[in-house]
């Protein structure tokens, strides 16, 4: 995973990351600094609106592949490629 | 994968390698009860506020998305692991091949059978036509649990056209050209293709033309390997049909006037393309080598497509039904 992040709000008096510090991360999240580990606390969700049924006009192959399931109606599928909470 | 209380229980016990969130929990949280409220619920509850849509998602619903989250469209391949295949995957790929395959045995033998008159097919008094033959092999895909639809089996001048269905009576000594594409109904994998018959021996410069397309064939299956790029394929095939003399006109749709083939999957064209764009072959993936020659003035065309798996040092064809010019000469 890229870690190209930019710090939010003022400037660090230290000059180094310090407790509490948060960072927006390129291509979306945020991550907060706990003085020794980042986490991530908002995060970018990549979305597939589909249906898994070759009959349907939604059909998603990329959809089948990823749950292995028929579903016939349009479903929200939600992958978090930085998943909430995880620690760096 | 957010599941309302109609596939809930379902979802959890058949979705692979997914959890499955239920609607209903986020009903509360939502600011409107439709399904766009929910999902804006359950994405404030992960703390996300952006949101990568797949490229094939509906204009519509990423305009109701565009309201609430700040949205953007995401690359393909979305799952680039789908492109290589997975040992399981392959076995399925396998079957519908085995179903392709019985489907042109079953062609070939109402050619074989069919009586000539007047340089017509014929099967008992009516004249065999291409519609009753899709009609017999997609009526026999779905008794084996397979689906086909638009199977290829064109004659003649509709030859000439790759994508033509074909129509009308078969006709002695021209090219029947049978492209085959069933999709399992119970994995999703589909199985393409394609050999020309002819019901009586062609003319010599047919059958130069059909030879020509089995080198060309020959030589792309022999420079497939992982790594290699499609592009380098697809030039290898062209020059075989640049030396034999077979130039192509794209404006008239005249020659090789394709790419030399595809991927294969879930979706019978998956995203890699063997022809003019640049794409590097992943090994364990399956893509088809199909090149062909169409004459429109001439009134006919000629095809051969294989489906090969990628290997690290070449490549193995999964096909197998005969295609030597032997074989696909019936008396």
């Amino acid at each position: 995973m890229k870690l190209l992040f930019v710090r939010q709000g003022p400037p660090s008096f230290s000059g180094y990351l310090e407790f509490g510090s948060w960072y927006r991360v390129h291509g979306g999240g945020i991550l907060l600094f706990n003085g020794f580990l980042f986490f991530n606390i908002m995060s970018r969700a990549r979305l597939i609106f589909a249906s898994t049924s070759p009959d349907s006009s939604y059909y998603n192959a990329d959809f089948l592949w990823k749950i292995r399931m028929h579903l016939y109606d349009p479903h929200f599928f939600i992958d978090f490629p930085m998943t909430p909470g995880a620690a760096f | 994968l957010i599941a309302g209380s109609l596939e809930i229980n379902r979802a959890k016990k058949e979705a692979k390698n997914t959890d499955v969130v239920s609607a209903d929990e986020f009903r509360n949280t939502a600011e409107t009860g439709e399904s766009f409220g929910i999902l804006g619920a359950f994405l404030r509850s992960r703390n996300t506020a952006k949101i990568e849509l797949h490229p094939d998602t509906p204009a519509e619903v990423m305009e109701k998305l565009r309201e609430r989250f700040d949205v953007s469209v995401g690359a393909r391949p979305w799952y680039p692991d789908r492109i290589a295949k997975t040992p399981e995957e392959i076995v399925y790929i396998k079957e519908s091949i085995l179903a392709a395959q019985t489907a042109l045995g079953h062609i070939r033998e109402r050619i074989a059978s069919a009586a000539v008159k007047d340089g017509v097919l014929y099967d008992g008094k009516r004249a065999l036509t291409s519609g009753m033959l899709r009609d017999d092999i997609e009526n026999d895909f779905y008794r084996r649990g397979f689906i086909a639809s638009g199977s290829i089996i064109s004659c003649g001048a509709a030859s000439a056209d790759p994508h033509a269905a074909g129509d009308g009576p078969l006709i002695v000594r021209v090219p029947i050209v049978c492209d085959i594409f069933p999709r399992s109904r119970s994995t999703g994998y589909y199985a393409d293709i394609t050999r020309t018959f002819f019901k009586g021996e062609p003319n010599r410069s047919v059958k130069n033309m059909y030879e020509a397309v089995f080198d060309a064939q020959a030589k792309g299956i022999g420079v497939v390997r992982a790594g290699k790029n499609g592009k380098d394929i697809h030039d290898a095939v062209t020059r075989v049909f640049e030396s034999r003399g077979y130039k192509t006109d794209f404006a008239a749709g005249e020659g090789f006037i394709h790419s030399t083939g595809h991927g294969v999957g879930l979706e019978c064209h998956e995203i890699l393309s063997i022809g003019e764009r640049s794409c590097v072959l992943p090994e364990f993936s399956v893509i088809t080598i199909e090149p062909g020659l169409y004459y429109p003035r001439e009134e006919f065309g000629i095809r051969i497509e294989d489906m090969v798996l990628v290997g690290e040092y070449g490549s193995e064809v999964l096909t197998s039904y005969p295609k030597g010019f032997n074989d696909i000469v019936i008396s």
